[in-house]
């Protein structure tokens, strides 16, 4: 068989072309041009003009639409006996629809525009087999974006629901925010923001929230012109829930609290109300106390708190022995540790809730009495406000990154 | 925190709940969860183990208190009646919860929550056990 010969019978082998008479055949082996090319060449990029097709007679070529974007897609495989880059052909100057790429290697016959349009011409049942195969192309298309149009609507219903859960969640912690500033700037209401200055005292104090809001509280009550309340105090909890309970115990303490009732009978009394309206095991260990201006002393009933730590003007740290006390709340008839303490001029009376010195570096290790004590020390002689600042700098400087699980609060008379 | 749960049977049943790490707001209620569970299973006395529990919150007493107040429910002799009576003259003590061993920072803050007035605490577990 002469290589025309072998070339005709090729050409004959092509669906395409197989209905085609011998001397078309013969005509058409004696103009296409036969190349080869290695895999992953791309051989049309979609949008340039196109100015030739092919019939592919050995390996396999991809055509793709959108190559190289995020939204590239391969719409059809082309094998051995196929034609494809007809489309542009078709159209005078026409672009090419697709990109074609060759996934081996690949052995193809290439036909001008010029060579295509003759042959139409000659050959006019050429164009209905053609025609009849891209109408089956275009029809596969046609399927394959159908499906794709349900996979996008899929997807984006999808989002659309993942969107508004996050919505909901966002408008959700837009007013639980909302509820803790409002706690927050309650709580900064009710908690004083004027100190009392009686005759030869200065308070100050200084609290410090674990949250937003916190379940601590103080408080300096006037009781009369030479004797005035002094309150701290510690719910158990955190948040929101234990902000509400220190309002509630404040204004109960605020009601119960006068001249004429000691501290031991005005806890009980607020321990009853407590009692009365809270059936949730929810409890508050408290210090209150009366400075009494005539006597340079401190009387106090602690319920369940930490001790009063006293500075003396040479700076030596005393603490008062600790009596039976239960927490408010906790029981119907707690017991209540009731003391008084003097403070000689230049003392200065420190009360404090746990979270003082419970406070963590990064590493774990709590600030602890002794640190505590030494911090207090080292403010010895400065006015109530500076020492109570100061005392708060060095807990949050050995504080440093470490997180704030407690509230923290301290209150300051320094007897001048 | 982690909580090892045994059954010890002498004189009646005793479950001992040895605590590993720190009572506070955040571990307390594993505290709380495993008593009841303890409870719920029929146990109705309790030994905590405190030698490992170097850190006890105000979270952790009220956990206490609540534990104490689940176990009383059901005794006639832990009534309030009973404990207000016993509050007062010092001779009130839980007979279904007790504690093993705390710590001396522990045992500082259970003082001054007045919780060793009504939960007692020993050094021993031979000794804690046969005292329920």
């Amino acid at each position: 068989m002469s290589a025309d010969q072998v070339k005709e019978s090729l050409v004959a082998q092509v669906p395409l072309f197989a209905a085609l008479p011998r001397s078309e055949i013969a005509h058409l082996a004696g103009h296409l041009r036969l190349v080869d090319y290695p895999a992953a060449t791309l051989l049309l990029r979609e949008g340039e003009p196109g100015d030739r097709m092919f019939v592919l007679l050995e390996g396999e070529v991809e055509i793709i639409k959108a190559l190289g974007s995020d939204d590239e897609r391969l719409i059809a495989a082309r094998a051995a006996g196929d034609f494809f880059g007809e489309m542009s052909l078709l159209e005078t100057a026409g672009k090419r629809t697709a990109s074609a790429r060759t996934r081996t290697p690949v052995k193809l016959w290439e036909l001008s525009r010029a060579d295509f349009e003759t042959l139409l011409h000659r050959r006019p049942a050429l164009a209905y087999e053609m025609l009849r195969e891209i109408s089956q192309r275009l029809r596969t298309a046609q399927e394959g974006r159908i499906a794709d149009l349900h996979e996008k609507n899929r997807r984006l219903t999808e989002a659309y629901e993942e969107l508004r859960a996050a919505h909901a969640e966002i408008v959700e912690k837009e007013k639980l925010d909302h509820e803790m500033d409002l706690a927050r700037q309650i709580q900064e209401r009710i908690l004083p923001r004027r100190l009392p200055q009686p005759d030869g005292f200065e308070l100050a104090a200084r609290v410090v929230p674990a949250r937003a809001v916190g379940g601590d509280l103080f408080d300096f009550i006037p009781l009369a012109p030479n004797l005035t309340g002094i309150a701290v105090g510690d719910v158990t909890g955190k948040g929101l829930a234990a902000a509400i309970f220190m309002a509630l115990t404040r204004s109960l303490l605020r009601a119960e609290a006068g001249p004429l009732a000691t501290p031991v009978e005005t806890l009980r009394r607020v321990n009853g109300l407590l009692r009365d309206i809270n059936d949730s095991a929810t409890f508050v260990t408290m210090l209150y106390g009366v400075l009494d201006g005539d006597t340079h002393q401190f009387t106090y009933a602690r319920a369940g708190h930490e001790l009063p730590l006293l500075l003396g003007p040479c700076g030596e740290t005393f603490t008062p022995d600790a009596g039976h006390a239960h927490p408010l709340g906790m029981f119907a008839n707690p017991a209540i540790d009731e003391r008084t303490i003097a403070l000689p001029p230049g003392s200065t009376l420190l009360l404090y809730t746990d979270g003082a010195t419970d406070v963590r570096d990064a590493t774990g290790v709590r600030f602890g009495w002794d640190r505590f004590c030494a911090a207090a020390q080292a403010g010895l002689g400065d006015s109530a406000q500076q020492f109570c600042d100061n005392l708060w700098q060095a807990i949050a400087a050995f504080q440093g990154a470490g997180e704030q699980a407690d509230d923290v609060t301290l209150a300051v008379v320094y007897a001048k | 925190m982690e909580i090892q749960v045994s059954q010890v049977n002498s004189r009646v049943p005793v479950a001992v709940l040895k605590i590993i790490g720190e009572l506070n707001a955040d571990t307390s209620g594993q505290l709380d969860a495993e008593a009841r569970k303890v409870y719920e299973s029929g146990t109705r006395n309790l030994l905590l183990d405190l030698s490992d529990v170097p850190y006890i919150s105000s979270y952790g007493i009220r956990t206490l208190s609540e534990i104490f107040n689940l176990l009383r429910a059901g005794s006639p002799d832990e009534n309030d009646a009973a404990l207000d009576k016993g509050l007062r003259n010092g001779s009130f003590k839980s007979g279904h919860l007790k504690l093993l061993n705390p710590t001396q920072q522990v045992r500082r803050v259970l003082n001054l929550a007045g919780v060793d007035m009504f939960l007692q605490s020993y050094d021993a577990l031979d000794a804690a056990i046969a005292s329920f």
